[in-house]
């Protein structure tokens, strides 16, 4: 069975003014350097994200648990004192402040059958990640990382800035290319041989190829192909310097 | 290949460890273009993508390896992408595509607004889509991939991929039907 004629190329019983409209539509569009950075940092948070979200429920649980083991110790020691009012109606007869008591009561360690959740460090970290995941409120991984994760955020939040300067940059390469060469300088003083190198570099080849300055961005085109040659820029960097086979 | 990538990726024992880096190395272009064939508007791109991956952290475990694990990233997609849609209706027209995202820079002016225009009317089409067929007609008649691929990529039988692009060419016409229908009730006032 062979695919049919497709609608754009004049196949089948196309209604009249969908081909030219299939003509025109975009290809989905791919992923900047400086997305692939921002998703790259935001998705790096994730694991850390989702821990601080089973740690919450663990600690949920735990409260439970010590509510729990609480009110059965209550009806134990309320059957105990009064017998043959338990064997009516224990749970009505029972102190409404012992009641309020158990309600009251912080976790207490040492009755938690769950150590895990007591010796968790992340335990007591308020969900604020978790909570907004749960509600698909737009994320902001970065800025509600857990504390005990001070690390890996300091990457992102590196990672972060070496993207804003990048975006920074490509957003403006069209119209300024001189701009942007100025801005990916900064990147470059700043970072060095940062995370986002590679993209750093292939947005420079493409700013100094639009001024025209070729033997420039020819060169640096050459550093790039000889230090990234596995890079998936490099045929873009190839299409830019005009080389690609 | 990709097998012998996600045996590095994903823990020895397959379950839950799972090197959301090295997926999103492997996989973001993939997840990045799809959400867009489901119809994930700009906004949402990054948020949408970004779900994806926390679904994937909290799924991979279900994940059989009875099909490819882009057949499953996408199906992942699919879900994501729905919920995405049902918010983008409630808040639709709070954005305009730029035209610098739409068209060959080189364009005249004259090009520039046709294609704006052609995409955002395709755009309400497609809205109006069911998510399986969309996806497959914007792989087929846009992208112009071959049905036998989009059965691979999609995990379905080629025969599904033909009735979905049937149906799709259907529902298409029928929209694009009523447009017509409107704009000449709107011209003959």
């Amino acid at each position: 069975m062979s695919d049919p004629v497709r609608w754009k190329q004049g196949g089948g019983d196309a209604p009249r003014g969908l081909d030219d409209l299939l003509r025109r539509a975009p290809l989905p569009r791919a992923m900047s350097a400086a997305e692939r950075a921002r998703t790259a940092a935001r998705v790096a948070q994730v694991p850390a994200a989702l821990g601080s979200g089973i740690a919450w429920a663990a600690w949920m649980k735990g409260i439970a648990v010590v509510a729990g083991l609480g009110v059965a110790s209550l009806a134990a020691y309320s059957l105990d004192h009064d017998r043959h009012a338990a064997i009516v109606a224990p749970l009505q007869r029972l102190p409404a402040d012992r009641l309020r008591a158990v309600d009251l009561a912080p976790p207490i360690p040492a009755v938690v059958t769950t150590p895990e959740v007591v010796n968790d460090p992340a335990a007591p970290t308020p969900p604020v990640i978790a909570t907004a995941i749960a509600r698909g409120q737009p994320r902001s991984l970065g800025h509600a990382a857990p504390l005990d994760s001070a690390a890996p955020a300091t990457d992102a939040d590196t990672l972060l800035r070496e993207a804003e300067l990048l975006e920074k940059a490509r957003a403006g390469i069209s119209r300024d290319p001189a701009a942007s060469l100025r801005v990916l300088d900064a990147h470059r003083e700043g970072f060095g041989d940062g995370q986002l190198t590679a993209e750093r570099e292939l947005l420079a080849i493409d700013a100094l190829a639009r001024q025209g300055r070729t033997a420039e961005a020819r060169a640096r085109g050459g550093a790039f192909l000889a230090r990234f040659p596995k890079s998936p820029y490099a045929d873009q960097v190839r299409r830019i310097l005009g080389t690609n086979p | 290949m990709e097998r012998a990538f996600d045996d590095e990726v994903l823990s020895p024992a397959g379950e839950t460890a799972v090197d959301l880096s090295a997926v999103h190395a492997e996989h973001a272009d993939f997840v990045w273009i799809t959400l867009q064939r489901f119809g994930v508007a700009r906004p949402d791109l990054e948020d949408a993508f970004q779900d994806v991956f926390i679904v994937i952290q909290r799924r991979i475990a279900s994940f059989d390896w009875a099909c490819p694990l882009t057949t499953w990233i996408f199906a992942v997609c699919r879900r994501v992408a729905s919920t995405y849609r049902r918010r983008a209706d409630r808040d639709r027209g709070r954005h305009e595509p730029l035209a610098d995202e739409l068209t060959d820079p080189g364009s005249s002016p004259e090009e520039l607004v046709a294609d704006h225009q052609a995409q955002a009317r395709l755009d309400r089409m497609l809205d109006g889509m069911d998510l399986d067929r969309r996806a497959v007609f914007v792989m087929f008649e846009i992208e112009e991939m071959p049905c036998a691929e989009i059965a691979a990529m999609v995990g379905v039988p080629l025969g599904t991929v033909y009735s979905r692009l049937h149906a799709a060419r259907k529902e298409i016409a029928k929209l694009l039907e009523k447009e017509q229908a409107f704009a000449a009730r709107r011209g003959g006032r």
